[in-house]
Parts: structure tokens; C-alpha cells; sequence
């Protein structure tokens, strides 16, 4: 995209200030005011981008702005946003995830789209070039296409091979070679050193270069590339001519289970939405039951007409083929979706999947109508309602620490293993671990710290004051020593540098029981008279017991 | 029928008196369609699984009718003061543990299923979540808890509501949090209510106060009672006990008891009121 900042700040001021009445449009006959952008670099402020107008008048980016004004008193500049230019950049790629569900930006002012596999469903690639490029006009975006073998050669067409009034360029298959012989050799991304050596010396097509001693071209144009951090010019010319394989990763990496709709009106109300959703999800989901495989995460990203997308996904606890489910799940997804002017194109994917082996149902199920749910549905429908975070597992784990000792899980990411079988088993009585020690049936997530009152300095409270409420104790037992797990603090100078809380000190646990019948969990952390903490050791309510 | 059969079927007052005229299978049917009315079944659906059980206590009985407990049944749990709120939660898992006892069909396939525990966020801050190398007495694995925490009680009901429809859990219970974001609306509990009789899954609604109407048909008001003393230490604290107060009871009356809960048993026992008497004295006796 030659012009593609001071389109961005275009279009951006036209969606900033819609009652100005449409944008400034060259092509209706009203001349633009010529513009520039400019950015402070070596002597002063430079032009980083001229529009048409500007550039009509001999103005380039890289001049500096007392040169252009010099020239063209009238000019209007700017300040270049490379940010937001990136950043609009990086959103216009994700909505043309329309076109090709591979796509990346091509900082500063291009974009990749690999074509292949998806160019039928729009004619031909012809066709899904014209109508990229009228998309993109329509939003106000003035567009260079190049469609070849390799990217490198798609790249060096688009940028070196179109006109304003033959924006497309499509090398047909096998003929890339000819179709890049007549253009200047900076259309092998090379690096300016590189490009302005090959000049000097009179080679000024990539034409020219094909017929030279390869050793001979290695050698001289080696330690160029290699210094300037550029691939080198024979790299560059075999990546360009699909000689050698040039990898490239996309913005998302593309999934392999895809639905989509496109649709001839925008759609405005959410109440098609709903019905077409249910098409691409038994669509996906028919793919999905082919293979064998079950989704365990599924987005639907909308594209609307203003050049925006709005992207919901769903997660699944367990790999899922079952489009009556995952619809439940994006019923209230779809309500946060905000139409804006009207969606266009629907795509629906399967990001993440997982092998899901064909279940037979039971005999009871295929008798009563209404298929019995399962404790994974029920995990994907609070989890996806209420966030990940907030539905929970718990799993144990070896320590001595109370709050170490249990892991809290997020429930779509650990459900455990649904045999019936392996639950029987875990519910038989589990053992404490730990043995005959007592251990509170609910915990505090930290220690609360409380003022007590011992009768000797080593022995069980008597009274203790929680939440400013006095609590005398009437029976006690303890203490449990709990020694701190030294191998897993951190080592002794960073102990030092943190806070003194993250170390865990020695703690004795007591369990009492108030005057009312309230049993709690209490300890000392520390010893009185300990050499290594000084003062007076505090204590803490941790746990209620039943 | 026409006025004069009916009439004929009214039996005269002194026959009535001394004896049913009515066909006793008619009267049972009839005694059966009132249960079933009074218990919210519809006509025609067998009211079996729902089968009352009592809290197997001596002393308790009597005040506790069927079906004041169905193990399929939306009961509430309120602490008796703010500290209470541990004792409450111990007491509704010690309830649960017990209506799963006493409900048909295998107990181990009861067992293995999860158990959903929602709490608000806050509640979670102040009084701390389920901590499971404790929950072992109580019979639940780490495995099998499900734990919902959020911030609004809107949610949690949800959630509840969610579980329950589900059929895919061994109880469902719910905590709502302190202040005026732990209230339940009538609708809200009506509809809980509700979906617990349709799947016959134990609900179990733990408030923070006595406010706001209900569509419970039980209600527990729960505060911590002293313990017997330990079975190795008299200085240590003994097992869970509790004053247990029965608020609202759909046919008993309401009474309150100081009940123990024993691990071993996994069954409830009445605490006797103990003998005033100065300590001294029964320690001198032992000795003795």
C-alpha cells in the first residue's frame, strides 16, 4: 500500500469526525490538499510520507520540511504516527482473515495473504484480488496487489510492477521468472547498500542478474548482506524465484477446521445472526465428526463493513463435536456483539482440537429424548459465562504448608478423568494425607494476623482477638510444629532484598475452641527468643474447623 | 354422577362416626394424591425417590414430620450471628453427607459424583474456601469439588441453577456473601426450588441473614456449640457440633437441638444437656 499512513490518518479522521461530510476523495474531482508527514530525524523534521498532491510536486519522503516548503509553500504536515500506523496496520490484517485465514502485516505498509486453498471461493484469484482491492478502496485505502508463487515474488510485484490504473498484479504459475526479469533489482527486498552496489555496476534489472556465475555473485555480495543484518542477494534472488523456501508465520496460525459464511446484505439486527450461526456450526462440525477430531476452542470472528472485526471465542473442557452444545455456549456471546454498520462475512473456527474418539450412546440415553449432560458441559457453560478463573478444581500437592498443600485449577483447563471408574475409587475414603493430623475443613486465603494473650510465652492462647472481636479460648491442643520447606524460599540474599513475609517462618499450629463453640485454627509464626527474628513473634488465624 | 347417586354415597353422620363407608383403597388413593400434592409432584409421577428421610436422631423425630427432609429438597442455612458462618458451612456438609446416606440407588455412584460449591468472592476473602486435605472425613476427594467463586450473587445463583439442570452432580451448594450483595429474591430461590425437585439433586442455600422471603420449605438457623472433650485429650477441642435450630419445617414444628456429628458413624447424635454440676467434682470421681 504506497500511500498507507496518510490513508490511515484519513481514515481515521474520518471515522473520528463522520459529520465532516465523507472524506476528501481525489477521484470525485476535488483535488486533495497536498499533505505531508513528517517525523524529526537528522536536521530537522523529515517527510516520512507525502499524498499524491504533494508528490506531484516533486516531493519525497526523506526530504526535509524547510526543502518542502521551499518548494510548495502551501504544504499541510502533519506528525507521522509509526504506532498507530502499525497498529491499524495489525487490525486491517486480522479483517482481512475474510479473505484467507493466513495473514500477516508486512511492516511498515504491506500486508501477506496466502491465497492458496481459499481463492476458489471467490472465483479465481483474479477475482479475490479485484475484490480485495475494492474493498479495501471502498475503505478508503489505496492498494497494490501482487499475487505470485513465493512471497518474495508477490512482494516485488505489488510494490514494482503495478500502476495506479492496473493495481493488480498475478504472475500466472511457472511464469515468475519473465514476469520479474524487467524489474529493478530492489524488488528482492534487499538492502539499500546492496541495491545501490548492484547499480553502480550497471545491473539494474533483476533480468540481468539470472544469467551470472552464481559463485561469482555469492562471493561479492556476501559480506554486504551478512553485515548489514540483510539476507544476502542470492538468498533474496532464490527465496524471490521459489529456489529456496522463505518461511514466513501468519498472525494466527490457521486452523484447520474453518467455516464460512459471507453474506450478500450486511447484516445489521443479531437475530440472523443466530440462525446462520447454527449453519457454520454444523457445517464445522460435520468436518470435525469426519475426522475424528472434537474442538476445545472455537472462535467466531465477525467482519464488518467498516473494516473492524469483532472476535468471540468459546472454551471447551473436554473436545466437543456437538453443535447443539457449543451453540448453547455462544447464545451469550452473541449478545455482546456489536453489529456497528452491518456484518458482512461470518467465519467461524475451530482454533484448538483434539482427537475425540466416536462414543457409543447408551440405551437409556437413545430411549429418553433429552441426551443426560455431563459434568464437562456443565464446566464449559459457568466457565464460559463467568470466566475461566472463577470455576475451580482443586488437586493436592506434597507439601507441609497448609496453603501449599492444594492446588486450585481452572476447571476447563484440568477436569479430571470422567470414568466413572477412577471417581469410585478417589471416593472411597481417601486417606488425609498426613496421616491422623486434624486439618481445618475451610482455609483462609492468608493468615489473618491476631492479638493473643498466652499464659506462657510457649504455650496455647487464652484469648485471642480477631477482627477486633475478643475470643477467649476454651480448650486448646497443640502446637503442630510446621517447619518452613527452606528448599523452596528463595535463596537467602533474595529473601533479603523481598519482603520479610514471603519467607515462611517456623509455625506452631493450635487448634481451640472459643467459649462458644467455634473452633479455629491459630498459629505462632516464629519462636520467642530466636536469634534470627527479633521481637516478639506474631500470631495468626488461619483455618475454622467444623 | 347425578345429585341423588351422589347423595347416596354420603354416608349418614353416625355411620361416619363409627366407621368409613368410603372404600379404603379410594381413601389411600386419595390420602396419596394429597402427599403428592402437598410434596409439589405432579398427578401421576411417583413420589418414590423423593421418599422422606428423617435426620435418624433420637428426640428429633418427633418434631421433624415427613417430609420435612427429602433428600431432593431446596433448604436454606442461616448462621445464627456473622461468626457462625464456619458452623454453618460445617453443618451443610455434614447434611449432605447424610442425605446421601439415606437416598436410594447405590451410594458410591453418588459418591463419585462432583459436588458443586458456589461462594461469593467475598465470602471466599472473609471466611476462606473449602480446604480439601480437611474435607477427607467428609468424604470428598479433591477430585470431586467443583468450585464457583463470583462476585455477585446473581451469578451464584445462576451457577446453582446451572448445576442443578444439569443432573450431572451429587448436590449443589451455594453461598452468598455479606452486605447487600448476598441476597437471594423469592423468584430467585422459587426457581432453585424448583429445578432442585425436577432433578432430584440436593440444593442446599447458605444465607447471611434472616431477611428477604423464601421459597425454602426448610430452614436451619445454625451456631457453633461447645464440644465433648477429645477422645485422647479432655483439654482438646472434640468433633463438629452444633446448635441446630429448625426455623421453618413444612410439617413439624420448629425446635432446636444441639447436635454432634460423628465421622465414624457418618450419622448425627442428640448431645444430651449435661448435668449441672461443678467440674471439680467429676474430676475427683474419675479419679476415685
Amino acid at each position: 500500500m504506497p500511500q498507507w499512513s496518510i490513508d490511515r490518518l484519513r481514515h481515521a479522521g474520518c471515522t473520528a469526525s463522520p459529520d465532516r461530510g465523507g472524506r476528501p476523495s481525489p477521484k470525485k474531482g476535488r483535488p486533495a490538499q497536498p499533505l505531508a508527514l513528517t517525523l524529526s530525524g537528522q536536521g530537522g523534521l523529515r517527510i516520512t510520507a507525502a499524498n499524491k498532491a504533494a508528490r506531484a510536486h516533486g516531493l519525497l519522503p526523506g526530504m526535509r520540511l524547510a526543502d518542502a516548503r521551499a518548494i510548495l509553500p502551501s504544504l499541510a504536515a502533519r506528525p507521522a504516527e509509526p504506532e498507530a500506523d502499525a497498529a491499524a496496520l495489525l487490525q486491517l490484517a486480522e479483517w482481512c482473515g475474510q479473505f484467507s485465514p493466513w495473514t500477516n502485516c508486512d511492516p511498515p505498509d504491506g500486508l501477506w495473504l496466502d491465497s492458496s486453498g481459499s481463492s476458489h471461493l471467490f472465483g479465481g484469484e483474479e477475482a479475490l484480488m479485484a475484490r480485495l482491492h475494492r474493498r479495501l478502496a471502498d475503505l478508503g485505502f489505496e492498494a497494490r496487489l501482487g499475487l505470485a508463487e513465493t512471497p518474495g515474488g508477490a512482494w516485488a510485484l505489488a510494490r514494482y510492477a503495478t500502476e495506479e490504473t492496473a493495481p493488480c498484479r498475478l504472475a500466472q504459475p511457472g511464469r515468475l521468472r519473465d514476469a520479474l526479469a524487467s524489474l529493478p533489482v530492489e524488488a528482492l527486498r534487499l538492502s539499500e547498500e546492496t541495491a545501490r552496489l548492484l547499480q553502480r555496476l550497471g545491473l539494474r534489472r533483476v533480468g540481468q542478474l539470472y544469467d551470472l556465475p552464481r559463485t561469482a555473485l555469492g562471493r561479492r555480495f556476501h559480506a554486504v548482506g551478512e553485515s548489514a543484518g540483510e539476507a544476502a542477494l542470492l538468498q533474496r534472488l532464490d527465496e524471490t524465484l521459489g529456489r529456496l523456501k522463505a518461511p514466513l508465520s501468519p498472525l494466527r496460525p490457521a486452523p484447520a477446521y474453518r467455516a464460512r459464511a459471507s453474506l450478500a446484505e450486511p447484516l445489521v439486527t443479531l437475530e440472523v445472526l443466530g440462525r446462520l450461526l447454527d449453519d457454520l456450526l454444523e457445517e464445522l462440525c460435520a468436518a470435525l465428526e469426519k475426522d475424528g477430531q472434537g474442538a476445545r476452542q472455537m472462535s467466531l470472528a465477525c467482519y464488518r463493513v467498516d473494516g473492524s472485526l469483532v472476535r468471540q471465542s468459546i472454551a471447551l473442557a473436554r473436545p466437543s463435536q456437538e453443535p447443539a452444545h457449543c451453540r448453547r455456549l455462544f447464545a451469550e456471546r452473541l449478545e455482546e456483539i456489536d453489529a456497528g454498520f452491518g456484518i458482512e462475512t461470518l467465519v467461524l473456527t475451530a482454533d484448538v482440537t483434539e482427537p475425540l474418539a466416536a462414543r457409543q450412546g447408551s440405551f437409556e440415553e437413545a430411549a429418553s429424548q433429552q441426551p443426560k449432560d455431563d459434568v464437562a458441559q456443565l464446566v464449559d457453560r459457568l466457565s464460559n459465562r463467568l470466566g475461566r478463573a472463577a470455576v475451580k478444581q482443586t488437586c493436592l500437592r506434597q507439601s507441609h504448608l497448609p496453603e501449599r498443600a492444594v492446588a486450585h485449577l481452572a476447571a476447563i483447563m484440568a477436569l479430571q478423568d470422567d470414568k466413572p471408574a477412577t471417581r469410585k475409587a478417589e471416593a472411597t475414603r481417601p486417606e488425609p494425607p498426613g496421616g491422623l493430623t486434624l486439618r481445618p475443613f475451610r482455609l483462609l486465603p492468608h493468615p489473618e494476623p491476631i492479638a493473643v494473650t498466652a499464659e506462657i510465652p510457649e504455650g496455647p492462647p487464652l484469648s485471642f482477638t480477631w477482627r477486633h472481636q475478643v475470643h477467649r479460648v476454651a480448650r486448646a491442643e497443640g502446637p503442630e510444629r510446621i517447619a518452613p520447606e527452606w528448599w523452596l524460599d528463595p535463596a537467602p540474599q533474595d529473601a533479603a532484598a523481598q519482603d520479610a513475609d514471603d519467607r515462611t517462618m517456623l509455625r506452631d499450629y493450635y487448634r481451640v475452641e472459643d467459649g462458644e463453640g467455634r473452633r479455629y485454627w491459630l498459629f505462632r509464626a516464629g519462636l520467642y527468643g530466636d536469634v534470627q527474628t527479633p521481637g516478639v513473634p506474631n500470631w495468626y488465624l488461619h483455618g475454622f474447623f467444623a | 354422577m347425578s345429585p341423588e347417586a351422589f347423595l347416596q354415597r354420603i354416608p349418614p353422620l353416625g355411620v361416619h362416626r363409627t366407621g368409613p363407608t368410603v372404600a379404603a383403597p379410594e381413601l389411600a388413593a386419595l390420602r396419596a394424591r394429597i402427599r403428592q400434592i402437598e410434596r409439589g409432584c405432579k398427578a401421576g409421577e411417583s413420589c418414590a425417590s423423593s421418599l422422606p428421610a428423617v435426620l435418624d436422631v433420637a428426640g428429633i423425630e418427633p418434631a421433624l414430620q415427613p417430609p420435612a427432609l427429602a433428600p431432593a429438597a431446596f433448604q436454606e442455612i442461616v448462621p445464627a450471628s456473622a461468626k457462625d458462618r464456619p458452623a454453618a458451612a460445617a453443618f451443610a456438609l455434614a447434611l449432605l453427607r447424610y442425605l446421601q446416606q439415606s437416598t436410594q440407588g447405590d451410594p458410591e455412584e453418588k459418591a463419585a459424583l462432583p459436588l458443586l460449591w458456589c461462594q461469593s468472592a467475598v465470602e471466599a476473602k472473609d471466611f476462606g474456601r473449602l480446604y480439601p486435605p480437611g474435607l477427607a472425613p467428609w468424604g470428598l476427594a479433591p477430585g470431586r469439588l467443583l468450585l464457583v467463586e463470583a462476585p455477585r450473587s446473581k451469578d451464584i445463583l445462576w451457577a446453582m441453577e446451572e448445576g442443578l439442570r444439569s443432573a450431572a452432580l451429587a448436590a449443589v451448594v451455594g453461598e452468598l456473601g455479606a452486605g447487600g450483595l448476598g441476597t437471594a429474591s423469592l423468584t430467585a430461590t422459587r426457581r432453585l426450588a424448583l429445578a432442585a425437585q425436577q432433578s432430584g439433586c440436593p440444593c442446599l442455600l447458605l444465607r447471611n441473614g434472616e431477611a428477604g422471603a423464601s421459597a425454602a420449605r426448610t430452614r436451619w438457623r445454625i451456631a457453633g456449640a461447645p464440644s465433648r472433650p477429645g477422645p485422647l485429650d479432655p483439654r482438646a477441642p472434640g468433633g463438629p457440633s452444633w446448635r441446630a435450630e429448625l426455623v421453618r419445617c413444612p410439617q413439624g414444628r420448629p425446635a432446636a437441638w444441639t447436635l454432634e456429628w460423628s465421622h465414624e458413624t457418618d450419622s448425627f447424635h442428640l448431645v444430651a444437656a449435661v448435668v449441672d454440676r461443678p467440674a471439680a467434682a467429676r474430676r475427683m470421681h474419675r479419679v476415685a
